[in-house]
């Protein structure tokens, strides 16, 4: 699915003078492309993923999935999209605190059937995850939280896995094991990344780099 | 269903607004449900498959006998009487009731013992009959001698006599199958007579017999030929007519008042059954109310679970199934004991009836099936369709 941008100013930007690769500009990401999309805080990153996984619609210019203008999608229209061709890890994750961590991940794994229970729990494994998805939500770390929500989006089919900040809480270690997880998954689906954040890294091989 | 979407979306929802809203529910349902039964049977009792038009059409006249006045009244009609009532606007036909002329007396054998008792008849012809009964017919030369009284009579015997003396109730069929010896006596000669209650009337309050058979035996056995008639029995035109009532009243005679009566008691009955019925519409929308209520709640509560599942991929329409599916269980659960209540109140009432010589043709009904079905059907869509709006008024 290809995604693209056409002269897009968020209205909360509207009046700012900003320097933007994406704001304002005609830009489109590729299927199965890894981007980067750098830069520090309050610049339009999150924003930028709310719009391509349609929460938000407060923006002037057009956004396009394929052929489609992102303001014109219906809401079940929507839904689809959700289940089948994007994928998304929030950066404030947005899970049910009253549900296990296994809970949360089948609740999504439910709508495709694309994982069955026993494909989480092993992708759990690969997280260092094994008995904290037992437990609810609410008791556990931050850390482990981040780790249920990348589980959480990588149940489904994909053409494009957002991540905002999704590494933010993660010590080393765990970041490699969520990296290499994820890496796998994208490639068996051909999928693309964008993913969001604060200072340059090399986590995936990126092949394009965008200041937000 | 899916198991987690449920646990998600209710569990911050007290069941007690839906506990209390289904047994309202099911309270207006039943009464509503039971009045419309109840109704319908009064239409069938007091319509006797007749159009109400049929039913109002004859009147009884008779001429008022008072107490302490001094001038004594003659209350048969004469003659020319007869004539200045056939010649008044209202009147379609005039029938004698003629009474009998001669002595009688009934020989009944009931349960083991032997009554007896001096008896009167009456004979109207039989264009003026509610019912012709089969074997209705007497020809000169039978002995078996068909008779047909009162329903009231039967409802006196039921309801008074019978429970103050410990008798069984007697139904209409078992009335009919009493054997009764009638003897009729006059002039110094007598005749026996096997007679049997061949139907029950409505419109007469009396005993009848056939006419031919009151024309004979008056004849053969009656001690005063030239017999009037105390009572006449008229077809009016229009019964609302008010000329009727200003003609009876200034001729100072009276009707009969049982058919009034009887509709007024019916009138009555049909008040209350439609005050209770409305009483059980009332509970019904109170209940839908609160079902409404209640599921606005859960959309309006749980606005970050609700969402998140949208951003999850979840359509309004799988969220809205997963709300109204706990509904559905509930409402055919109402349903389920709905109808046994009802099976169990309306075979209760039709013995009640049966039991006190009322006969019903009637059975638990398909009317009332059908209003169940559509009433439930409607609570049903009104909450569907009330749950989708306020999901997509709220999220969308």
């Amino acid at each position: 699915m290809l995604l693209s941008l056409n002269n897009c100013m968020p209205d909360a930007l509207k009046d700012s003078e900003i320097e933007s690769d994406v704001w304002g500009r005609e830009l489109s990401f590729r299927p199965g492309e890894c981007v980067q999309l750098l830069a520090p805080s309050a610049k339009g990153k999150t924003t930028l993923i709310s719009y391509l996984y349609g929460i938000r619609f407060d923006y002037s210019g057009s956004i396009r999935l394929d052929d489609s203008d992102q303001k014109a999608l219906k809401p079940d229209k929507w839904a689809l999209v959700r289940r089948e061709k994007m994928a998304v890890v929030f950066q404030d994750l947005r899970l049910f605190d009253d549900l296990s961590g296994l809970d949360n991940i089948m609740i999504k794994a439910r709508l495709t059937n694309y994982c069955q229970k026993e494909d989480v729990t092993a992708l759990g494994g690969r997280l260092g995850m094994k008995s904290a998805l037992d437990k609810h939500v609410r008791t556990l770390s931050w850390g482990e939280k981040q780790r249920v929500a990348i589980l959480r989006a990588l149940v489904q089919p994909f053409d494009w896995l957002l991540l905002d900040e999704p590494f933010s809480h993660l010590d080393a270690d765990n970041r490699e094991r969520a990296i290499e997880l994820i890496a796998g998954e994208v490639k068996k689906r051909k999928a693309g990344i964008l993913l969001t954040c604060l200072d340059e890294n090399r986590y995936f091989r990126y092949g394009m780099k965008v200041k937000v | 269903m899916n198991n987690l979407l449920f646990r998600v979306l209710w569990k911050r929802k007290s069941k007690w607004e839906l506990v209390f809203a289904s047994i309202g529910f099911l309270i207006g349902m039943f009464l509503f449900l039971f009045c419309l039964q109840v109704y319908l049977d009064m239409d069938y009792i007091f319509n006797s498959g007749l159009s109400r038009e049929k039913q109002l059409d004859y009147l009884i006249i008779s001429k008022k006998v008072e107490l302490g006045t001094t001038t004594i009244i003659d209350p048969a009609f004469h003659e020319e009487e007869i004539k200045e009532i056939k010649s008044q606007s209202f009147v379609k036909d005039l029938g004698l009731v003629l009474p009998n002329a001669f002595e009688a007396q009934a020989v009944v054998d009931v349960f083991g013992r032997g009554f007896r008792t001096e008896l009167f008849f009456e004979a109207v012809p039989d264009e003026f009959l509610d019912v012709i009964p089969e074997n209705w017919e007497w020809e000169e030369g039978e002995t078996r001698l068909p008779v047909m009284i009162s329903r009231d009579f039967l409802l006196l015997y039921n309801f008074g006599f019978s429970q103050a003396r410990g008798f069984p109730l007697v139904s209409e069929d078992l009335i009919k199958s009493v054997p009764i010896t009638v003897e009729i006596r006059g002039r110094g000669a007598g005749q026996r007579f096997k007679a049997q209650v061949a139907g029950l009337s409505d419109r007469v309050a009396s005993i009848l017999v056939p006419y031919t058979f009151m024309k004979w035996a008056n004849e053969k056995y009656g001690i005063n030929k030239n017999l009037s008639p105390m009572r006449l029995i008229i077809a009016v035109k229009d019964r609302t007519d008010p000329e009727i009532v200003r003609f009876i009243e200034s001729s100072n005679y009276e009707t009969s008042k049982e058919k009034l009566r009887l509709s007024d008691a019916g009138f009555t009955i049909k008040i209350i059954l439609g005050i209770l019925g409305l009483i059980g519409i009332f509970l019904i929308i109170l209940a839908l109310v609160v079902f409404l209520t209640t599921f606005r709640l859960i959309i309006l509560k749980n606005v970050f679970e609700i969402r998140l599942l949208l951003d999850l991929g979840y359509r309004s329409g799988d969220l809205v199934k997963t709300i109204v599916s706990v509904f559905a269980i509930l409402l055919l659960i109402i349903t389920i004991v709905d109808s046994v209540f009802l099976l169990l109140a309306v075979n209760f009432f039709h013995n009640f009836l049966t039991g006190n010589g009322i006969g019903i043709a009637q059975t638990f009904g398909f009317q009332l099936i059908t209003t169940g079905l559509l009433i439930i059907a409607f609570v049903f869509f009104v909450n569907y369709l009330g749950l989708l709006r306020i999901v997509k008024k709220n999220y969308f």
